[in-house]
């Protein structure tokens, strides 16, 4: 069985999601971390008044328990996930981190308040990840 | 000279459970009656694109109404509804479109609704037999009794209106056009707040057909299912069972269509629904013959 890897350039997340203006419409305001688990990898983006203000790449280090106030959101899935997440377009029901999870394996947590407070922001960086993803051993 | 769409707008009053409701909805075109039901949350205007279908209208007369507190139609002045927290009761919203129905004079009248709506058509065909020709569920499954975790941001002091646009943004297809997919999630930020998740309650909780759904008659109302292939909450599969369940009903397959059809694609959903439409009317052409 082929092992695959997505990967993504912290340089490029922060840039692509910087300059887009759907996701700078609805990221407005926002302070806290947003991560995004990739396999064994995450991408922890600080949010400072609504802009990416730094990517850190790190080891996925395991669910985050839910809860409000925490300012941290996170979302992960194994890396097989995010290699059919990234096609575009996305087969069902890999169009959204929600349906992903409703009907792959993708999960969703952290700050409820802020993950669906800023779910408009959330979704736009599904279609801004497909644009920059690196996808080897298909 | 100005360019008009050939759809009407009006409003009728129509009383449901003692409660007078100032009823907003339009229609266009002239034959068999087809009454259109939005989805939860949304209003008329979802079906605006077949209204101006001439392929549709000048075969049928489309009419799309707005529930109460949806769209145009007002929440009613005789009553104090802001003092409980809204919610769609599955009685009601029977009896609200079967009264609009009787109301409208509609003989013979065919039934499309999506979602919440496509959940009611079966429900029609259950409790009213032979009211509705045919019915047709599009994104209608038996049951969808799931508690998604985003449902407390449907109506929360935190969460503003461009939160339920964006999730219903997610239910359509990559392959719709993208300016109908905005258009259709846009409606959705014009809700009144609690609406959304009020009509949930009906469309999550108390619509139920799995011990039911056997007893339907179609050889009273026709059944016919439509589910599209990138619905995530009423997905093929669900669709499938409820068509699987009723004696005579039929699924169809929407291919590279979402939750919302009628408004994201409605080229391509017309596709599926015409020949649906077509079929109703040559039954009852045919029973008309017979009886003359």
């Amino acid at each position: 069985m082929q092992v695959v890897n997505v990967t993504f350039s912290p340089e490029q997340i922060q840039h692509s999601f910087n300059d887009d203006p759907e996701f700078r419409l609805y990221s407005r305001y926002w302070n806290g971390t947003l991560e995004f688990g990739v396999g064994n990898d995450s991408y922890t983006l600080t949010m400072s008044d609504g802009q990416v203000s730094a990517v850190d790449k790190h080891g996925f280090g395991g669910p985050v328990s839910s809860g409000t106030g925490s300012g941290h959101v996170q979302i992960h899935a194994p890396a097989d996930d995010w290699a059919m997440f990234v096609q575009d377009p996305a087969p069902p029901f890999y169009l959204d981190y929600y349906s992903a999870s409703a009907h792959h394996d993708f999960s969703l947590g952290g700050d409820p308040d802020l993950l669906w407070a800023y779910y408009p922001a959330i979704r736009r960086t599904s279609e801004l990840f497909r644009k920059i993803a690196q996808v080897e051993g298909e | 000279m100005a360019r008009h769409a050939q759809v009407v707008g009006r409003y009728l009053y129509l009383t449901v459970d003692d409660v007078e409701y100032r009823v907003y909805y339009e229609e266009a075109g002239t034959g068999i009656p087809v009454l259109l039901q939005h989805t939860a949350g949304s209003d008329g205007r979802q079906w605006r694109h077949l209204l101006e279908d001439p392929e549709l209208t000048s075969r049928y007369r489309l009419i799309a109404h707005d529930l109460p507190f949806h769209g145009k139609s007002l929440p009613p002045v005789s009553r104090e509804w802001w003092t409980q927290e809204y919610a769609l009761h599955q009685d009601f919203f029977m009896s609200f479109v079967v009264s609009l129905a009787r109301e409208l004079e509609l003989v013979n009248p065919v039934y499309v609704g999506c979602s919440m709506g496509g959940h009611l058509a079966p429900d029609l065909a259950l409790h009213y037999p032979g009211e509705f020709a045919a019915v047709v569920a599009v994104e209608g499954g038996l049951a969808t009794h799931d508690d998604e975790p985003f449902n407390a941001y449907l109506w929360h002091p935190r969460a503003s209106n461009d939160v339920k646009p964006a999730l219903m943004y997610t239910m359509m297809s990559p392959r719709s056009p993208e300016p109908l997919r905005r258009e259709t999630a846009w409606v959705y930020g014009q809700g009144g707040p609690p609406v959304h998740k009020g009509d949930l309650v009906y469309y999550l909780g108390e619509h139920d057909l799995t011990q039911t759904a056997k007893d339907i008659d179609t050889s009273k109302t026709a059944v016919y299912v439509l589910g599209g292939e990138y619905d995530w909450s009423a997905d093929p599969e669900h669709c499938k069972a409820l068509a699987d369940a009723i004696p005579g009903a039929s699924f169809t397959l929407m291919k590279d269509l979402g939750h919302f059809p009628m408004s994201e694609d409605p080229v391509s959903f017309t596709s599926y629904l015409l020949p649906i439409l077509d079929e109703v009317a040559a039954r009852l052409q045919a029973g008309a013959g017979q009886k003359g």
